[in-house]
């Protein structure tokens, strides 16, 4: 356990010491407060906002997940997997009293860090904007439904850095391993269009699984859609680290 | 070396390092051996403490002042805050070999620690090595195609030929027969494969 610890904090900190995932993470965090001040800005020109406050940081949430969220943990998680096999750095961690089972968790574990930093740094940047236009009572009593939301929106996240660490172990190439991701959900989705029967076998279809938590809360479906997420992650788990477990260097 | 220090499986064997098998606890047996197998593996967008940093977060009954003793005996603490994708080749290997004995291991393995390094690169090299054998009594297992650098400070060679060991000798022995370590080298081949070494060899290439 302690290994695992300490390789999941020092992931973690390789992340956050690479230029490229700071430019990351601060434009994603743009890009909230961007979402945000839109609600402000038509508040004044057109006399009233788009978006009731209270809702602002459920609308910056839908769009971060479908699309910004996403992206950042396919380059997180190829790089952290393909990219150190390609510049051999994976080397560093292989040799040292760690197994590879426990580093494969923890690699999985410093992007579910990320993630929620990521996640923590949007709520709070959408809730200070939405309390900045007034109606403080919504605001106040959205709180904590939104904080649930935003701390469950963590868990189909995680189940994307899964999939894609799986993904990453077919190839030695970050970028290749983004680019197969991509083609596959652009698949799975046109197939789900196609077949519409097979959709609920998708793991594509759960990825919005939070929003249960922002509406009157269906429990039977929020359960038996979690069971799916946690499934597709077990089956992607496994398959991923046994398979980074048998990998030569 | 590579299935020493588990980066592949062995097809067939196991390998022990202090009495303890590496496929039944690697991270007991790991704890022992510090390598450097083929280029330097190390996070070019770090300073060089912070490289050594991180791997100091695996052994937590060291303490972290030793970060400072290895930059020391490798004579990079001049250099500890500097980004390590503006070194040279020679100072990467030295920090490659800071990585390597931090933990103080019993074993190092260092594949090819000379390739692309200069005179005084190689020099530096081979100091470092012959110092830390002898002053902290840590056992090198070199692989070089250089022979006669393995002759300058290395005492018990291995002779391998596709993968079998064909021979084992000190190199003092050696050295008293009156023959140098390239002619030995150069008989036991022929002994291996029979006949006219140079023919022996264009055969195999043509093969």
């Amino acid at each position: 356990m302690n290994a695992i610890l300490t390789s999941t904090k020092n992931e973690t900190f390789k992340i956050f010491s690479k230029k490229k995932y700071v430019f990351l993470f601060l434009s994603s965090i743009l890009i909230s407060i961007l979402a945000s001040a839109v609600n402000l800005v038509t508040d004044r020109s057109l006399g009233g906002p788009i978006l009731n406050n209270a809702t602002i940081p459920l609308t910056v949430l839908n769009l971060m997940s479908s699309l910004v969220l996403p992206l950042f943990i396919l380059m997180l998680t190829s790089d952290l997997f393909s990219g150190e096999f390609s510049d051999n750095t994976i080397i560093m961690s292989l040799v040292r009293p760690i197994t590879r089972n426990k580093l494969y968790i923890s690699k999985i574990l410093a992007v579910g860090v990320s993630i929620f930093l990521l996640l923590l740094g949007t709520f709070v940047i959408s809730v200070i904007t939405s309390f900045m236009g007034g109606d403080f009572s919504s605001c106040l009593i959205k709180l904590p439904s939104n904080f649930i939301t935003y701390t469950f929106a963590a868990i189909p996240m995680l189940l994307i850095a899964i999939i894609t660490a799986f993904t990453a172990q077919f190839t030695k190439s970050g970028s290749l391993t983004v680019v197969i991701m991509i083609l596959a959900s652009m698949l799975l989705s046109a197939v789900s269009i196609i077949f519409p029967e097979i959709m609920p076998f998708m793991p594509t279809s759960y990825l919005s699984w939070y929003q249960n938590f922002s509406s009157t809360l269906n429990f039977s479906k929020t359960i038996n859609e979690l069971l799916y997420i946690l499934a597709y992650g077990i089956m992607f788990m496994f398959a991923g680290s046994y398979m980074f477990h048998q990998k030569d260097v | 070396m590579k299935s020493i220090t588990g980066l592949v499986r062995a097809n067939e064997g196991t390998v022990k390092i202090c009495e303890k098998n590496i496929s039944d606890d690697f991270e007991e047996t790991i704890v022992n051996v510090g390598c450097l197998i083929e280029n330097p593996s190390i996070i070019g967008n770090m300073s060089c403490y912070n490289n050594l940093k991180l791997i100091s977060n695996y052994y937590d009954k060291i303490d972290k002042s030793r970060i400072d003793e290895v930059l020391q005996i490798t004579g990079l603490d001049a250099y500890k805050n500097d980004k390590v994708k503006t070194f040279s080749l020679g100072m990467k290997q030295r920090l490659a070999i800071a990585m390597a004995i931090y933990q103080k291991p019993k074993l190092v393995i260092l594949d090819e620690p000379a390739n692309g390094l200069d005179i005084e690169g190689t020099r530096e090299l081979r100091r470092i090595i012959s110092d830390l054998a002898k002053e902290f009594m840590i056992s090198f297992l070199v692989s070089s195609h250089q022979i006669h650098e393995i002759e300058m400070f290395c005492d018990k060679i291995l002779i391998i030929q596709k993968g079998k060991i064909i021979d084992t000798c000190k190199i003092k022995i050696i050295k008293a027969s009156g023959i140098s370590l390239e002619d030995y080298f150069i008989e036991k081949m022929k002994e291996e494969l029979g006949g006219d070494l140079n023919e022996c060899n264009i055969n195999q290439y043509k093969k």
